[in-house]
């Protein structure tokens, strides 16, 4: 519970026991959300930082292909920036 | 659609994100707009809400009865109390990552995900990207810019939002696969998946009917024309 805010924690812990799968899953999808947008924003910054789809796919421990297929899209449609 | 509203009726939105964030919901749905209505002092909408008992107390309280009731999320599910749950603080994830990359950036890579994502629903609100909220009000907007154009208005008032959210709650959901995929969102927020819309429940508990509040309201709308 590091981190939280202590009326957070009181408001979990008061809706139900955390040991309940239905905040477990939860909580692991709201975490599974959270890791594409920061994947994304990495990603974004890289390319723009001109590393190439191979350099950014090993940092990211995945083939080029699957990174490529993520986020490459072409020149086209990456938004104008 | 947005480019339509008027100004107080982008107010009302603003009003309805702030009923959201007060119940800690992840999403924005016609119930919020509802109490966004009411607390409106300005508007004609209001006033018609007011003078049926749905003062912004009634509607608070009958938002905060169906959270009891279990027919609208518990506030335990928002992402914010669910990731501090696993030891992760969203608000400073947040703050670091704007920090380093500028909320732009953020809301690109947030809308990026949504493309691909189940939750293609999704619309955001992008002043806190990461805890951006669902958009369950597509339907209510869009019904509120059908109302204002069987009125002849191009541009969209408190009182056309009114029209669209009862006509939301009036009109049952179709099924299919668009309506399928908005359920599965539904279920994920803590959303009942079937029985009587919360509006028509807030509604109905201050003894007032859905088709008596249309009737009034359009009766305002023609007096002032």
């Amino acid at each position: 519970m590091q981190g939280a805010r202590p009326d957070e924690v009181t408001n979990l812990a008061a809706a139900t026991s955390s040991q309940d799968p239905a905040v477990g899953l939860s909580a692991v999808a709201a975490l599974r959300g959270l890791v594409e947008v920061l994947e994304s924003v990495q990603v974004d910054n890289a390319r723009a930082r001109g590393w190439t789809w191979k350099a950014i796919a090993e940092r990211l421990g995945v083939s080029k292909q699957a990174v490529h297929q993520k986020y490459g899209g072409g020149r086209l449609f990456r938004a104008g920036r | 659609m947005l480019e339509r509203f008027t100004e107080p009726a982008g107010q009302v939105m603003e009003l309805a994100c702030e009923e959201a964030e007060r119940l800690r919901h992840d999403y924005l749905g016609p119930e919020h707009v509802l109490a966004g209505l009411a607390r409106q002092e300005s508007s004609h909408a209001g006033s018609i809400l007011r003078a049926s008992g749905l003062d912004v107390e009634a509607v608070r309280a009958g938002l905060d009865r169906l959270v009891a009731q279990g027919l609208l999320p518990a506030p335990w599910r928002n992402k914010s109390d669910l990731l501090s749950s696993l030891g992760v603080d969203l608000d400073a994830v947040q703050r670091a990552i704007e920090d380093f990359f500028g909320t732009d950036a953020v809301c690109v890579a947030q809308q990026r995900v949504l493309r691909r994502s189940s939750r293609r629903e999704d619309l955001l609100i992008c002043t806190n990207p990461l805890n951006g909220k669902a958009m369950l009000v597509k339907r209510a907007l869009h019904m509120a810019g059908k109302e204002a154009d069987a009125l002849g208005r191009r541009d969209i008032g408190p009182e056309h939002l009114l029209l669209g959210v009862l006509r939301d709650a009036l009109e049952p959901v179709s099924t299919g696969w668009s309506s399928r995929r908005l359920r599965r969102i539904q279920t994920y927020l803590g959303l009942p998946r079937h029985g009587p819309s919360p509006v028509r429940l807030i509604i109905e508990a201050s003894g007032m009917t859905m088709e008596a509040l249309r009737a009034e309201t359009l009766a305002e709308l023609h007096a002032r024309t």
